[in-house]
């Protein structure tokens, strides 16, 4: 099983250089069956990595591209009439693939994305009274340029909350950066890439990372981290149920990649900042969702022991 | 463009009406009408209906407020102008608040002229009214830092803050360094302070007497002084003013020199001999802007600050009394003065103005001639005044020309300082030396605190005559006619006329009914011991308690308890914390991993608060290479039973790790 975890890393690492931790965090999201949002400046890489993904798992692909005039529509599909048959018949639009990648997402308007947003939850649309179930798995890159950019209509807490984690991919570093000017084209190398993982495989490691034991010390730890965010009067407001259970979720994929078979305090603070900063904010801060120096709190002052 | 929460606004407006509230006596009345006028301009800012003011409408209600300011009070030197001043800043700096800054500045603002009450008033209902004023502000800060905090909580929580901070606050007023102050601002004295004055015509003492306004207490060491020996001197009235038929004080270059301290030495040293035993006693009186101070007779010189013994047996103060003053004397209610009267003295003493009241003088002459001595002349006197009818009133009739004429033989009807002043005119007439004394006489006694308090009505006035052989004796006509006044005072003299007529409701008109009394005691021994301890708190007073508790004290010293005290206050938050923390239940494990972590601490190598004893061992392991087999195995021990089963397992793998370290670190 590890080296099947492995194998993935390195491949998608072999076209995203560098930026191992991401690809680690984006598989460990990918195998806690949750959706994962990457929030950076264009031009970053992050349609890249998702399309190593999608390549590496073996999973049929699409892209949107959000734009401020996209309708819900464009994304779920639509019935068309028929004139052979003569009835409508129902179009598949692009999200019904198992690798979304959601472009700039935060570029359309609210009533687009609360499409997208409810399927993610969902795991299925509903056309014309008639609910039609998703392909398995189902997985959402979704892409926002920093929210303080021009032409952006920001994710209301409700829908970043549906986001299992947040991820920054970041400038790469001088060498991986000098790799990337010499090497071939991005988009040529991942048609070079192998299938890492089969359908089955993928199913297998999910259920393994549900099975990852959790002790009494470590729900405590959690438990500890949440109160945290809810007593002090740093915080807008504390995380929520779900995000203790995003936390958890994470943490469990995180160290079933590590290969251990129970979670330690450190999986859990190698997943928290990605897990809690787009759901929490500062009391003081009325505009900026970046809950960066947030999560480095919950890091520092919650303790690790009772 | 910055908008003030809403909640932080409603408790910042909150707090500056209580603010100016307290000093709204002492404002003239535009100033409070612009408050409430700046205050609802701004909540018509906050609602989008006005604007801010212009910048030259601001600069008009600068200019015209101070100007208004100074020709308002007449002058802009002085406290109560510069605290109006102070109150406009603040009023006007609301129509100013552009920015959070500008907030925050309201707020100091706020509690700067909260500050400036006590400058005025001391007392104990203040004091808790700028305690809870002092809350509102501190919870109008926390609304503007925390913007969704409700109003009641902000309040709850300023509230705790405060009486956090109360050690603390106790700690720096017993023994932070008190030093006098640098500066003295003039605190304007147009105010009227009722109290004796030092010329005494008739009906003055009348007027006096309508006030239940508390004029000094003393606290007597040992026994108080029968009621009828509780005669106050304040002044000696001996210059009888014929234009304004009054009894004024004598020349003071007549009298030469006022004593100052025990050594000092004047001729008239000699002439004081005090007989029997001495009352001890303690006097803190209000203040009355004037320099006179009161006292038993004959008070033995003391070394107190400001106080000069005068040439007729008082004290004086060398300053105007402003504020509340402290004093301790020493009375000896026997004694003997003056018993030698030089001719230039008995001229003074007897000296009444030519052509004036020509009926009392021909009376004081025949009494004389039937008379065999001075002694007989003053039974003979006083025997006129019991005889003929004379009444003792609080509305005594009007008096004009010839006052003591007319009152000895027409109106009959008088308070004290008619039978005082007609007794000493008819006693010089009769050739006797003879001065008015004024002052008050009893007082209430307060057994809760051991004191006597002395209000207004107990003002009197009295006379001395000069015997041979005696010297100064105390004759007291109103004893003579109503002689309830001098035993158990006014209101049982007066029966049948209203008492404290134009004052409105007062806890003193109720002297008779006894849990009102009762309550009115305790709260009036409270204030005392609030006088006496804590605005009285004066830098000897400081030294003296110190020394007491803490023997031998020096500036260095005292800083040093200071010190001290902060470190005990904050060690004692810490443990409180501490405790808190630790109150946690830990598994076994957890207790020996943590015994293990204190012991790395103890090589400098402390766990941080967010570390995970995987880093943790990590990071240990890399700093003592030494030691890494036994850390790590530690470390896999501690993991592996408390994380890998659902329960922490029995913790002896991890003792036994741990023993291994030690012996391992030891060798």
């Amino acid at each position: 099983m590890r080296q099947i975890i492995q194998r993935t890393v390195d491949q998608v690492g072999s076209v995203v250089l560098g930026k191992e931790t991401q690809i680690k965090l984006a598989i460990a999201c990918l195998l806690s069956e949750g959706h994962l949002l990457i929030e950076d400046m264009p031009g970053m890489g992050k349609t890249t990595l998702a399309h190593a993904l999608a390549k590496v798992f073996n999973l049929s692909y699409n892209r949107i591209q959000f734009t401020s005039d996209i309708l819900p529509a464009d994304i779920i599909g639509a019935p068309i009439f028929d004139k052979d048959q003569g009835t409508f018949v129902f179009h598949e639009g692009p999200i019904f693939n198992q690798l979304i990648l959601a472009d700039e997402i935060n570029r359309t308007t609210p009533k687009s994305q609360s499409a997208l947003l409810q399927a993610m939850e969902e795991r299925q649309v509903t056309v014309e009274g008639e609910a039609r179930t998703l392909p398995e798995p189902f997985f959402v890159i979704a892409t926002q340029n920093p929210s303080n950019q021009a032409g952006t209509f920001p994710l209301p807490e409700s829908q970043l909350d549906r986001f299992l984690m947040r991820i920054e991919l970041g400038y790469p570093d001088p060498i991986a950066e000098r790799i990337l000017l010499q090497d071939q084209d991005r988009r040529v190398l991942i048609g070079t890439l192998e299938t890492a993982i089969n359908l089955l495989e993928l199913k297998e490691l999910q259920q393994a990372c549900k099975g990852v034991k959790v002790s009494e010390a470590l729900l405590d730890y959690i438990q500890r981290i949440i109160a945290y965010t809810r007593e002090t009067a740093e915080f807008t407001h504390g995380l929520s149920p779900r995000g203790a259970m995003a936390l958890l979720a994470s943490a469990k994929s995180w160290a079933f990649m590590h290969d251990r078979e129970f979670v330690v305090p450190e999986d859990v603070q190698a997943v928290l900042p990605s897990v809690v900063e787009h759901r929490l904010r500062e009391a003081s801060d009325f505009w900026d969702h970046v809950g960066t120096a947030l999560a480095q709190r919950l890091l520092n002052n919650v303790d690790v022991i009772g | 463009m910055y908008q003030i929460p809403r909640n932080a606004l409603a408790l910042m407006l909150v707090s500056i009406a209580l603010v100016i509230l307290s000093h709204v006596m002492r404002l003239p009345i535009w100033v409070t009408l612009m408050c409430i006028g700046c205050c609802a301009w701004r909540v018509m800012v906050f609602h989008g209906r006005w604007s801010f003011p212009g910048r030259w409408v601001k600069a008009f209600f600068v200019f015209g407020s101070f100007l208004g300011v100074g020709f308002g009070y007449g002058t802009l030197l002085g406290l109560e102008p510069w605290v109006g001043m102070l109150v406009i800043a603040l009023v006007l700096k609301l129509l100013e608040m552009h920015r959070k800054q500008d907030a925050y500045t309201v707020v100091v603002l706020a509690y700067f002229v909260a500050l400036t009450e006590f400058l005025f008033e001391q007392s104990i209902p203040y004091t808790i009214y700028m305690y809870v004023t002092i809350t509102v502000i501190t919870s109008a800060l926390i609304g503007l830092n925390q913007a969704e905090v409700s109003p009641k909580a902000a309040f709850i929580k300023a509230s705790v803050m405060l009486a956090q901070a109360i050690p603390m606050m106790i700690l720096l007023f017993v023994l932070f360094p008190r030093i006098g102050p640098l500066w003295t601002v003039p605190v304007q004295s147009n105010v009227a302070k009722t109290g004796v004055t030092d010329s005494m015509s008739p009906g003055n003492i009348a007027e006096l007497v309508q006030s239940d306004a508390l004029a000094f207490r003393a606290t007597f060491e040992g026994e108080v002084p029968a009621y009828s020996q509780l005669y106050w001197r304040g002044l000696v009235l001996s210059y009888f003013n014929k234009g304004h038929q009054s009894w004024t004080q004598e020349r003071p270059g007549l009298y030469g020199r006022t004593l100052q301290g025990k050594n000092d030495v004047a001729a008239w040293k000699d002439n004081m001999e005090y007989l029997g035993d001495p009352v001890k006693y303690s006097v803190i009186m209000e203040p009355t802007n004037q320099n006179w101070v009161f006292s038993l007779t004959l008070p033995e010189m003391t070394e107190q600050e400001r106080l000069g013994l005068v040439r007729d047996f008082r004290f004086y103060s060398f300053q105007e009394i402003r504020a509340r003053f402290q004093y301790e004397l020493t009375s000896y209610l026997d004694y003997r003065t003056d018993v030698e009267l030089t001719d230039f003295w008995r001229h003074r003493y007897t000296l009444l103005p030519e052509d004036d009241n020509p009926r009392t003088r021909a009376l004081g002459e025949t009494l004389r001639a039937d008379s065999i001595s001075d002694d007989d002349y003053l039974s003979q006197v006083l025997r006129h005044f019991m005889a003929e009818g004379f009444a003792y009133t609080l509305k005594p009739p009007m008096l004009e020309g010839n006052t003591i004429d007319q009152f000895l033989f027409e109106t009959k009807r008088g308070f004290c300082e008619h039978f005082a002043g007609s007794f000493v005119y008819l006693m010089r007439a009769g050739g006797v030396p003879a001065r008015v004394v004024v002052g008050y006489q009893g007082g209430e006694f307060n057994r809760r605190g051991n004191y006597v308090a002395v209000r207004q009505f107990d003002a009197h006035a009295w006379a001395e005559v000069w015997m041979e052989g005696q010297g100064w004796i105390r004759v007291d006509p109103t004893a003579v006619v109503a002689p309830q006044r001098i035993q158990e005072g006014l209101e049982f003299a007066v029966e049948g006329e209203e008492f404290l007529a134009d004052v409105g409701l007062s806890p003193m008109k109720f002297r008779s009914t006894l849990w009102i009394t009762e309550l009115r005691l305790q709260f009036s021994a409270l204030n005392h011991y609030w006088d006496a301890w804590v605005v009285g708190y004066s830098p000897t007073m400081q030294m003296e308690l110190l020394n007491r508790y803490l023997g031998k004290i020096d500036r260095k010293t005292m800083g040093m308890y200071l010190l001290g005290g902060f470190f005990t206050i904050f060690a004692l938050v810490a443990l409180f914390l501490l405790m808190k923390r630790s109150s946690r239940k830990l598994a076994p494990v957890e207790k020996e991993y943590l015994r293990y972590c204190q012991y790395l601490a103890g090589q400098g190598l402390a766990r941080a608060v967010g570390e995970g004893p995987i880093d943790y061992g990590r990071r240990v392991a890399s700093a003592r290479p030494d030691l890494a087999p036994g850390i790590n195995a530690v470390t896999n021990a501690y993991v592996r039973l408390n994380f890998a089963e659902d329960r922490p397992g029995e913790p002896e793998l991890l003792r036994k790790a741990y023993r291994n370290l030690r012996i391992r670190s030891f060798a």
